[in-house]
């Protein structure tokens, strides 16, 4: 199964890259631990000639270093791929294996040269002898030196010898054999002495050709090269086919048994169809069955490799697929998540904001709800100053110059004094009841109707309608404080300006809202004088409770108010 | 005339006053406290002895002070007062003028005079004592007098209203209460009707009926 003579380049090629590559890459990520390690494992299989497991582990390996980009370790594990291929009679394969490699190969070495070489031997094992030679003059080109050459001339000088160019590959052997180096390699000296001496044969040289055939054979038992024997017992029996069928046939039977303690399985079949073509005994059909058995299962054996490869190929990248198509779906998972985690950050800066906000809108409510508060109690305050200035200090005054002016001893004046003190006692009395405490229990209606009536006087008529149909148990106290608030401040500017003989307030009720209703015959006033009257103030009031009040009047023509409240 | 008072008041000079007027009417057997919840000790004390007061002078708001108090206002002690001894003379001395404040006093806490402090408060004083110990007659200064008798507010209801629309659409008196019979709305009298006609032109100043719708229209009333 091994094929000849490429076997100990192969391994001089694979021991050498081995070195390479170790000292090439030296980013030790897990991944390309990983592929090391598959590599190493592939060349141990591939010495105990584990093939498919060899070419698993190389194919693994590969995909590793493809990951981590080490072009060097993919096109090592690509050539070793070809050459097992190539050992296994599967040469279209090793070529597209072998094509594989060419994006990586940058520049020229070691690598290119195999590469050609091996593009070389599958073209050649097809029988695509021109292109053969030109690839192994490709990977002429590549190597440096006479040593690492000499491979490849004798492999262009085996083609032409395929291609009956017997003088051409006589001038390339020729030229190997004429190089010093060459002695200090025996084996290929040996196999390029056969080659030679082969060619001359061909040639029409009998003489030289047997001499030379001779020599390389001798040299090659002289140093235990049987491997290479084989191909010189294999020459030696077709130099003899013709001529001496009885030495032809001790060569070919030579070839036979050491092929067969190699396994090498094409030396076999050649070395039986020579002893088949020699004998015409009853050994031929022996040898016919036994050839036609071993070519049977070579064929078979080789078809299975090649499906074999093919399968682990195949199955390596859809591995690969899978796996991609896996890191594509995490990655796609991992993207939702973190879509999701944007998501909430999202919702979660929203709901903060949202808070944010409420609290400020909250906060704003409540100042201005304090500040409209503080702004009434000023209002209240101003009111209340007011009141006091009006009404008793201007009394107070008169009162204070009456008793500096007037003799009290007389009993008028006394009692003059003592009215007009009572006045001023009755008027703070006034103004104490008119800002005291509202009693917001069940005497709420009775009080505000209380207050009034107080308003009642031989000139005037308060008139008072439904005060008691509202029910006022389901009035927030603060609104019932601040009717009774407005009510009064109403009525107190009633009696001071208006001069009014009637006045009707009515209350009205539904579910929800609460109406009342000013209404007076008084002087009434001119429509733009009615806020300055410091009507503001009961605007405040009722707006604070979300209620609203509308003041209407002209002059001789009373004045009407309307408030409405939510309850 | 009464033997032993008791007089609360947190104002000294009107504790004076009061104090004044007793001697005047020659009362000595007087003490006086500053605070209700004392008051309402002493009374309580005075009765444990055997030796309860006869009248209890009572003002009816007291400031606050640095002294928690249980009973805070002249209202809540009177009441006390009279559930402890029921045959005490309770006189409410005070410049509330509220007329429901003065009523509920005489209806809760059955007091026995209302004086109202201000020009003429100590001859009121000294007449509601003399009033309070020979009978059991109630006393009511003449200024706050009004509350303790019949309403003198200006109310109407929805049955004037609808009298007055009736009257404004030109439905007379007779047929306004057959109408109101068949409806079944009462009271449907003549007399009633009449009654309460002449209240609404009362109230709204009007010299007859016409005049009185005109004005409830003005009024906004209908």
């Amino acid at each position: 199964m091994l094929r000849s003579p490429f076997f100990c380049f192969i391994f001089f090629l694979l021991f050498l890259s081995c070195k390479e590559t170790k000292t090439l890459s030296g980013n030790s990520t897990s991944v390309s631990e990983e592929g090391y390690l598959l590599r190493e494992k592939g060349i141990f299989n591939f010495k105990n000639k584990n093939f498919n497991s060899a070419f698993y582990n190389f194919n693994k390996s590969k995909m590793a270093f493809e990951t981590t980009k080490d072009s060097s370790n993919i096109v090592y594990n690509l050539i070793q791929m070809a050459s097992i291929q190539q050992i296994n009679g599967d040469y279209y394969g090793s070529k597209e294996t072998l094509t594989e490699t060419l994006p990586y190969v940058k520049n020229r070495d070691v690598y290119s040269a195999a590469i050609n070489n091996f593009f070389g031997i599958a073209d050649k094992e097809l029988s695509l002898y021109n292109d053969a030679i030109s690839n192994y003059k490709e990977a002429l080109k590549d190597c440096k030196d006479e040593i690492s050459k000499q491979p490849s001339l004798n492999n262009i000088a085996v083609v032409y010898i395929h291609q009956k160019k017997y003088n051409e590959a006589i001038k390339v052997l020729v030229s190997i054999l004429n190089q010093k180096s060459i002695n200090k390699n025996p084996s290929r000296k040996a196999r390029v002495l056969d080659n030679l001496g082969f060619a001359y044969f061909k040639d029409g040289l009998t003489e030289k050709g047997l001499s030379l055939m001779n020599e390389g054979y001798q040299l090659r038992k002289q140093i235990a090269d049987f491997y290479g024997s084989i191909e010189s017992n294999l020459h030696l029996a077709e130099f003899y086919l013709k001529t001496d069928s009885k030495k032809s046939n001790q060569y070919a039977q030579a070839a036979y048994e050491i092929a067969t303690r190699f396994n090498s399985v094409d030396e076999r079949l050649k070395a039986l169809s020579f002893l088949i073509s020699n004998d015409s005994g009853n050994k031929n059909v022996q040898y016919a069955q036994k050839y036609v058995t071993i070519n049977d299962s070579i064929i078979k054996v080789r078809n299975n490799f090649k499906n074999k490869f093919a399968k682990i190929k195949y199955d390596s990248k859809k591995e690969k697929d899978e796996n991609q198509k896996l890191r594509l779906e995490k990655a796609e998972n991992l993207l939702s998540i973190q879509e999701q985690k944007y998501q909430k950050v999202v919702a979660g800066i929203g709901v903060i904001f949202l808070i944010i906000v409420i609290f400020i809108l909250i906060r704003y409510y409540k100042n201005r709800g304090r500040i409209e508060k503080i702004k009434t109690a000023y209002d209240t305050e101003t009111r209340i100053a007011k009141d006091i200035h009006d009404e008793l200090a201007n009394d107070v005054f008169h009162a204070m110059t009456f008793t500096q002016t007037q003799p009290l001893t007389s009993e008028n004046t006394k009692e003059t004094l003592v009215q007009k003190l009572d006045n001023i006692y009755s008027r703070v009395r006034r103004i104490s009841q008119e800002n005291s405490t509202i009693d917001v229990t069940s005497n709420y209606a009775a009080n505000l109707k209380e207050m009034l009536s107080t308003y009642n006087s031989e000139t005037t008529n308060v008139i008072i309608n439904n005060i008691e149909k509202v029910n006022w148990e389901l009035v927030d106290n603060i609104k019932k404080v601040t009717i009774h608030r407005i009510l009064q401040e109403l009525m107190v500017n009633m009696k001071k300006h208006s001069h009014a003989s009637l006045v009707v307030v009515k209350f009205e009720s539904n579910g929800k809202m609460l109406f009342i209703d000013y209404t007076d015959n008084g002087k009434g006033c001119e429509k733009d004088q009615i806020i300055k009257n410091g009507l503001q103030n009961m605007e405040n009031r009722i707006l604070a409770i979300k209620g609203t009040i509308t003041f209407d009047s002209e002059p001789d023509k009373g004045f009407k108010v309307k408030i409405t409240l939510p309850k | 005339m009464f033997k032993k008072v008791i007089i609360a008041e947190d104002l000294d000079g009107i504790n004076l006053a009061i104090e004044q007027t007793l001697k005047d009417l020659e009362i000595v057997n007087f003490q006086n406290s500053k605070y209700c919840d004392d008051a309402f000790l002493k009374i309580r004390k005075a009765i444990l002895d055997n030796e309860p007061y006869d009248l209890l002078i009572s003002d009816l708001s007291f400031k606050k002070d640095h002294r928690d108090v249980q009973i805070t206002c002249g209202d809540e002690l009177v009441e006390k007062v009279r559930e402890l001894q029921s045959n005490i003379k309770i006189i409410a001395y005070s410049v509330e003028d509220k007329s429901h404040r003065i009523k509920s006093l005489f209806d809760n806490a059955d007091i026995d005079g209302f004086v109202l402090k201000g020009r003429n408060s100590i001859e009121d004083l000294k007449k509601a004592i003399h009033i309070t110990s020979t009978s059991d007659q109630k006393f009511i200064s003449y200024e706050v007098a009004s509350a303790l008798q019949e309403k003198s507010n200006f109310e109407i209801d929805d049955l004037d209203i609808q009298i007055l629309k009736h009257l404004s659409s030109g439905t007379s008196q007779d047929e306004i209460i057959q109408i109101f019979k068949d409806l079944g709305i009462k009271p449907n009298s003549k007399s009633a009707m009449e009654k309460r006609l002449s209240k609404l032109k009362d109230f709204f100043k009007a010299n007859n009926t016409v005049h009185l719708v005109s004005i409830a229209k003005d009024m906004g009333i209908i």
